[in-house]
């Protein structure tokens, strides 16, 4: 973070690798939330 | 290559569209435009594996497995993909295991690629937009940049649908930097019971796909190791620190930098210190060494 010379993407980057393995925090009212969503048919019909 | 005094960049895959439905033919099925996670995968694919592996979106839907031709895929499917035809381990969040936005940031800065699920309606008249409205689908997140560690200013989305095509209504051509507050509003207007008049997910939560860290790469020079760490990290000591082609003289210097200016070594032979690709390199003596990869 003091280390002079570093641009601030510089630090945040070293933060996030810093942190990047740690597990995510379970978020408590995503219980019951459906585990298979499907992306649609994303174009109109001007085709 | 990257210029010794410049990090290395997440990788930027080629962008892939997935329009129109007959850009992806499968056992007689036109799927282009249902097949926005596969073509979002194949992205990411080609992101983790820094051009290695150049999958078509449409090759991803093929290696379903099973095969499937119906509608839209689900994370798992293409994740399924990936480990299992590129050795790729990516971490499917959806349901009860969704993640937070911030987590979401975390892991983008870190390097990694991530398929995001949300909602195109989000993106309706905005310059971003990509489809004529409401609709689940995914799009590819390569990076963030600038705001804080926790919201970050912009990503850049390889939004599949965004083909530049021409419609009574705008269509962004991607990859695109998208405004971070977008990129929520994409993921919070996902439908996860299916179309309207199922609520939207909401702010707070993400259904994505994480994939692995793109580590540093090099291609070593004869002779050379690997530094370690890796990357190594060093300061340009003299006024005019020379950076040379290869080893040599000043005959090889290509042109100096300041002093205290941050270069990353990626590999050392003898008395000099590469980048990743070897096309630039410093003499040891003339530089400080910090170290510690970033």
């Amino acid at each position: 973070m003091t280390e002079p010379g570093l641009t601030l993407e510089e630090i945040l980057e070293r933060q996030a690798r810093d942190t990047a393995n740690e597990p995510p925090e379970p978020i408590p009212d995503a219980a019951g939330l459906p585990a298979d969503v499907r992306d649609g048919h994303v174009d109109d019909k001007e085709d | 290559m990257t210029a010794i005094d410049k990090p290395q960049t997440l990788p930027r895959p080629k962008f892939q569209q997935q329009g129109p439905d007959a850009n992806c033919m499968i056992a007689g099925h036109a799927l282009g435009w249902d097949s926005c996670t596969a073509y979002s995968m194949a992205m990411a694919i080609d992101s983790a594996t820094d051009g290695r592996y150049t999958p078509s979106g449409c090759a991803v839907r093929r290696m379903t497995d099973p095969l499937d031709v119906t509608g839209g895929l689900m994370l798992s499917q293409v994740a399924k993909v990936a480990r299992n035809e590129y050795g790729l381990a990516f971490s499917v969040y959806v349901g009860s295991q969704v993640v937070k936005p911030e987590y979401v940031a975390h892991q983008a800065r870190a390097g990694r690629p991530i398929i995001l699920q949300g909602n195109a309606a989000a993106m309706v008249g905005t310059n971003r937009q990509s489809t004529a409205g409401d609709v689940n689908h995914a799009v590819t997140l390569i990076g963030v940049r600038g705001g804080t560690l926790d919201h970050p200013e912009e990503g850049l989305v390889y939004d599949p649908a965004a083909d530049g095509r021409k419609r009574s209504y705008h269509v962004d051509q991607g990859p695109s930097w998208w405004p971070w507050a977008l990129v929520l509003k994409f993921c919070a207007y996902l439908r996860p019971g299916g179309p309207a008049p199922a609520p939207r997910l909401g702010y707070g939560k993400i259904y994505c796909a994480i994939g692995p860290d793109t580590t540093p790469r090099a291609h070593l020079v004869d002779g050379a190791r690997q530094a370690h760490p890796f990357p190594d990290r060093v300061r340009a000591k003299l006024s005019a620190t020379a950076v040379h082609s290869k080893p040599g003289g000043t005959a090889t210097v290509t042109r100096r930098v300041p002093q205290g200016t941050l270069l990353w070594l990626y590999q050392y032979a003898g008395q000099w210190g590469y980048n990743d690709d070897g096309t630039e390199c410093v003499l040891l003596r003339n530089v400080t060494h910090l170290g510690g990869a970033t």
